[in-house]
């Protein structure tokens, strides 16, 4: 049987490029924000392009951040990718909006003093736990697009990205994951990431 | 770290594409599509497609039907006006827009969406040609004139805005594969604070290499991946690996 996998529509980007890469490796996915659609899905993927009080605004209007809460609770597998990701910390340093804190950390602002402050473009990852099951990442590389990073957090750090600091690129805290880049643009690698993400 | 992107561009009028030179002779490409769909199966770095047709409104249709073949990042231009557009066009799974001549005519808007959509949602393209005294100037393609600005302070501007990225054209240089100017791209790389990607005269390799080593983020480029041997014959092409690999090394 094929999961349910619902990628949540909140005005914040890129979820039509995320469902037709899904369709590319022969998984069905609907775009929605009906609460009742997320409560029954097995898989949930929570874009996010944009800025992070805009992001959780946006939730917050359509009434997504209950059952989001209760869908992390519950277990259910969930991937945040790259905004999507940084609003399940407790907040950033980008806005004055509190995250949904499955992940007990906060987004920063690359420096623009030793570093390009937006890193843009392709990059490699480099695992950084001893599971087996991420080596793929080592020999990838995926296409980033941010301002703002998932500082480098010993338990939920899965793999690390560089703009002359060492910044999370993959992350994982039981049943939620998060990736800053964008697997549904990059391409074969993009493809093969959602292909294990689902099987794992 | 960070690769350094080899991005094909892509003019788009009337739904057609199309390719220019000096952004006047027109030579049609193809269906944009179709095209996009060529260029993400090759897996080339990003996509920019600017739309240069007379139109008040970006075509949203046909957006949407070229972000459904890509697999690669896109970013957009030509005509995006209001928030509305810009949120509509990221949702269709576009990465960036990209503003040329509302950053002249309307500088709040591009600071409010800079702060609506995020910096990285926000590129700015500024074209540079030489007038008829030889002094290159800030160019408005559209209406073919100059604006009076000077480069520097429009440069500046830019800085202040801090958008993901500028993408510098050297229109006279545009549809030549004739090779870059390097004493200008030298010149106002130093000044650009933001992640710069130059476009006009790409020629081979070595180009891409001469700004790789200036610690530019990318080189553009469309004659190049657009035609075989001497402009002749339509064919869509990219970098092999192996030759990627020589620039990124």
């Amino acid at each position: 049987m094929k999961k349910k996998i619902a990628i949540i529509e909140y005005n914040t980007g890129n979820v039509s490029a995320i469902s037709n890469m899904l369709s590319k490796i022969n998984e069905k996915s609907v775009i929605t924000s009906d609460p009742k659609i997320i409560e029954d899905s097995e898989i949930i993927i929570l874009p996010g392009v944009g800025s992070f009080d805009r992001a959780i605004k946006k939730l917050e209007e359509k009434n997504l951040i209950d059952i989001l809460k209760l869908k992390i609770s519950e277990n259910t597998k969930i991937l945040g990718i790259c905004l999507g990701m940084q609003i399940l910390t407790l907040g950033s340093e980008e806005g004055d909006k509190e995250g949904l804190k499955v992940f007990d950390t906060y987004c920063k602002s690359f420096n623009k003093q030793n570093s390009k402050d937006i890193f843009m473009g392709w990059s490699n990852t480099k695992v950084k736990k001893n599971e087996y099951k991420f080596d793929f990442l080592n020999k990838s590389k995926f296409y980033f697009l941010h301002k703002y990073y998932f500082p480098y957090h010993q338990d939920y750090t899965i793999a690390i990205s560089e703009n002359n600091i060492e910044f999370s690129s993959v992350v994982k805290k039981k049943n939620v994951f998060g990736v800053q880049f964008h697997p549904e643009k990059s391409h074969n690698f993009g493809i093969n990431f959602f292909k294990n993400f689902i099987n794992i | 770290m960070i690769f350094f992107r080899i991005i094909p561009i892509l003019l788009i009028e009337n739904q057609n594409c199309i390719k220019t030179i000096k952004f006047k002779k027109k030579i049609y490409l193809g269906d944009p599509i179709n095209i996009v769909k060529i260029y993400s199966e090759l897996g080339v770095d990003e996509i920019l497609i600017n739309d240069i047709s007379n139109s008040d409104i970006p075509d949203f249709k046909l957006l949407k039907q070229i972000s459904e073949e890509s697999f690669v990042p896109l970013s957009y231009g030509g005509g995006v006006k209001s928030f509305n557009d810009i949120e509509k066009i990221l949702s269709y799974g576009y990465e960036k827009i990209c503003f040329n001549s509302l950053v002249f005519e309307k500088f709040e808007f591009i600071e409010k969406a800079i702060k609506e959509f995020g910096n990285s949602s926000i590129s700015i393209s500024v074209n540079l040609k030489k007038n008829f005294i030889k002094k290159l100037r800030l160019f408005n393609n559209k209406k073919k004139s100059f604006y009076n600005d000077t480069i520097e302070n429009h440069l500046e501007k830019i800085n202040m805005l801090n958008p993901s990225e500028t993408l510098l054209t050297f229109v006279d240089l545009e549809g030549t594969r004739s090779g870059y100017d390097k004493e200008l791209i030298s010149k106002y790389s130093k000044i650009i604070k933001t992640n710069l990607i130059i476009n006009g005269g790409a020629k081979e390799i070595n180009d891409f290499i001469f700004l790789k080593n200036l610690d530019i983020s990318g080189g553009v480029a469309s004659s190049l991946f657009s035609f075989k041997g001497n402009n002749e014959s339509v064919l869509v092409n990219y970098l092999s690996n192996e030759e990627i690999e020589k620039i990124n090394n």
